[in-house]
């Protein structure tokens, strides 16, 4: 069994309004874990800058995107990858700066589906410890 | 799948009170900032003080998920395969239950899965991309601190992705460990010994050292970090290339790609060594923060900071940050970072405290290798040599303790003779050297560590009466080649 503080609660994973009634699913979480919201934008964008001239090196397109604090991330072919939302794409091109949107990103919790159950937590770590007992040490 | 903070902490709870002889469970002296308790876990097995340390931090960025559970996952793999003598298999690569014992027998390990609880939570309940603190910011509708941006190194200098703007996510935060959660971390360099630390973040297939502000260049030590000024909020505005000792650039590479190596075994996946720039240029991070210390203050002692960025580009930015099935990245990032915990063990240092029970031979001797032997190329690749072999020798000498023993007499006669430049090398303590070479080549688990002792035999089989100066400038002028021979 699982064993935690008090302040440990049970809720079903992945929403704000938590459901306090369904077994199915439920995750050992602390109270101060059911966060609110927060004011932030709906959806954000990932997306790719280039610059408006041709031949601007992808070094220098981070150096001028680097003065905007955006959220950079990592690219897969060396570019530049952000991850940014309406008014930030605004004020990419209002710098010139040619964005290209790959997909929208919706603000919006961690897919239920990927929280560990409490049941699957404990079962993996009674199997890694299995065969061992209690104490045991060298 | 990944784990909620409230089942991290129990993992740790649990794996504390099934291992309490390994396993102890520190709670941080600083709660987040929403309050909650941050945790992290001390192993070690066996009896001795004075050991080199290990300080490996995950979940700094919220949407991070796969490293809070790894460092767990590798916690508790230590601990059982140092309690059954089971190896830790990871997917290809097996890493000898002899391996792990000696790790946590020599070394104190310090985990801190978890700085960022508030973050975590945050992710799972309300935005699955938010990556810094939970930090209310006055003044502002923007919430949060990058806390890998809020260390004091280089702070509040805004090159490249770092911000002094509250909205940002790089935000700097208003002031060097302003934040409870670094303040932690912190905490754990100031109190424990720490020699070799690694921050674990996510994605893109990396392992990084430093530098991250600034090109690093290995000729001109007078351009230091401790130059600039900090808190500018402005970059650094003019040229500049932070010095880096070659001999400590060239431990962060050959670490690095030992790390890459143990991790390709695993599933053959390609992570790329680099300096931290090469991502792209910060400040205020964990890693320069861990190696600068002992630069801006002579005082402390050097830790060499790795950043980890786990797992590949999946094809969008929710799956790279959380890939729906974490499972073969962690494993080869554990085998990563057992492969740098490995590397943090010094074999003449340990033969020297558990058999000597002082420091003074192995200070002399460390003495040469950092201040004459690393000043040249020939003389690094010794190093490398030393450092290539010195793990799985470990195991088989410790396994021995009559060989463990007169290792250490060996060691304690070098050192007295390597005091003395002018001194000649006594002819028995060559003989016994080469006595215990010929039986650590027997018992070399590979052939390749086998090819690395053979290249020190004729380096001691030339060593008898001559003077201490006369082998080193040798050695400094000619590198080691494998197959018995040395190499201009």
């Amino acid at each position: 069994m699982l064993t935690e503080s008090a302040h440990t609660r049970y809720a079903r994973p992945g929403g704000v309004e938590a459901g306090w009634f369904l077994p199915v699913g439920w995750v050992m979480v602390e109270e101060s874990e059911r966060s609110a919201g927060g004011e932030g934008p709906d959806v954000r964008f990932e997306a790719t800058v280039l610059a408006p001239d041709a031949g601007v090196s992808a070094f220098a397109v981070a150096e001028r995107v680097a003065e905007l604090d955006l959220d950079r991330i990592p690219d897969p072919e060396g570019g530049v990858r952000l991850l940014i939302d309406v008014d930030e794409c605004v004020a990419l091109l209002d710098r010139g700066f040619e964005v290209r949107l790959r997909r929208a990103v919706p603000v919006r919790p961690l897919d239920p589906q990927l929280i560990a159950g409490d049941d699957e937590v404990q079962a993996w770590f009674d199997e890694r410890v299995a065969g061992t007992e209690e104490g045991q040490a060298t | 799948m990944y784990r909620t903070v409230a089942q991290l902490n129990n993992l740790m709870g649990q794996l504390a009170g099934f291992f309490p002889q390994i396993v102890t469970r520190l709670r941080m002296p600083e709660p987040s900032v929403e309050g909650r308790t941050v945790y992290a876990l001390r192993l070690r097995a066996g009896g001795g003080g004075a050991r080199r340390g290990v300080l490996l931090v995950g979940g700094t960025h919220s949407r991070e998920l796969m490293n809070p559970d790894l460092l767990v996952e590798l916690a508790v793999d230590l601990v059982v395969s140092c309690v059954t003598g089971n190896d830790v298999t990871l997917g290809r690569r097996t890493w000898p239950a002899g391996d792990i014992k000696v790790i946590l027998e020599t070394l104190d390990l310090y985990l801190l899965p978890c700085s960022n609880p508030d973050g975590r939570i945050y992710v799972m309940n309300v935005d699955d991309m938010w990556r810094k603190s939970r930090r209310d910011n006055p003044g502002t509708p923007c919430d949060g601190v990058d806390l890998n941006r809020n260390l004091d190194f280089m702070w509040g200098v805004t090159q490249g992705q770092t911000s002094c703007s509250p909205c940002s996510d790089v935000y700097a935060g208003p002031s060097a460990f302003s934040e409870p959660e670094t303040r932690n971390v912190r905490h754990l360099l100031d109190t424990y010994r720490i020699d070799c630390f690694a921050d674990v973040h996510s994605y893109s297939e990396l392992i990084l050292y430093p530098w991250g502000h600034a090109p690093t260049q290995t000729t001109d030590p007078s351009q230091r970090f401790t130059s600039l000024p900090t808190g500018t909020c402005q970059p650094i505005g003019r040229p500049h290339q932070e010095y880096m000792p070659p001999q400590d650039l060239q431990r962060f590479q050959t670490v690095a790609q030992r790390i890459v190596d143990a991790i390709a075994a695993v599933r053959g996946r390609a992570y790329t060594p680099q300096s931290s720039l090469g991502l792209y240029a910060t400040t205020g991070t964990h890693s320069d923060y861990a190696y600068s210390r002992h630069i801006a203050n002579p005082a402390l002692r050097k830790v060499y900071g790795y950043t980890f960025e786990t797992g590949p580009w999946m094809g969008n930015v929710p799956d790279s940050f959380h890939p729906p099935d974490p499972a073969p990245i962690k494993e080869e990032a554990e085998s990563g970072l057992i492969a740098l915990i490995q590397q943090c063990i010094c074999a003449i240092e340990l033969i020297g405290a558990r058999f000597l029970g002082r420091e003074d031979e192995v200070g002399v001797l460390r003495r040469v290798r950092d201040q004459v032997f690393a000043t040249t190329p020939a003389g690094r690749d010794w190093i490398a040599l030393y450092e290539r072999v010195q793990t799985p020798l470990t195991a088989v000498v410790l396994e021995d303790e009559g060989l463990a023993r007169r290792a250490a007499d060996v060691l304690a006669r070098a050192g007295d003779v390597f005091a003395d430049e002018e001194a000649a090398v006594p002819p028995d303590v060559v003989d016994e050297a080469l006595t215990i070479l010929r039986q650590l080549e027997d018992r070399a688990p590979t052939d390749e560590v086998r090819a690395d002792l053979r290249s020190l035999r004729p380096v001691l089989e030339q060593a008898a009466d001559r003077s201490t100066s006369d082998i080193v400038e040798r050695l400094m002028a000619r590198g080691p080649q494998t197959g018995g021979q040395t190499a201009e």
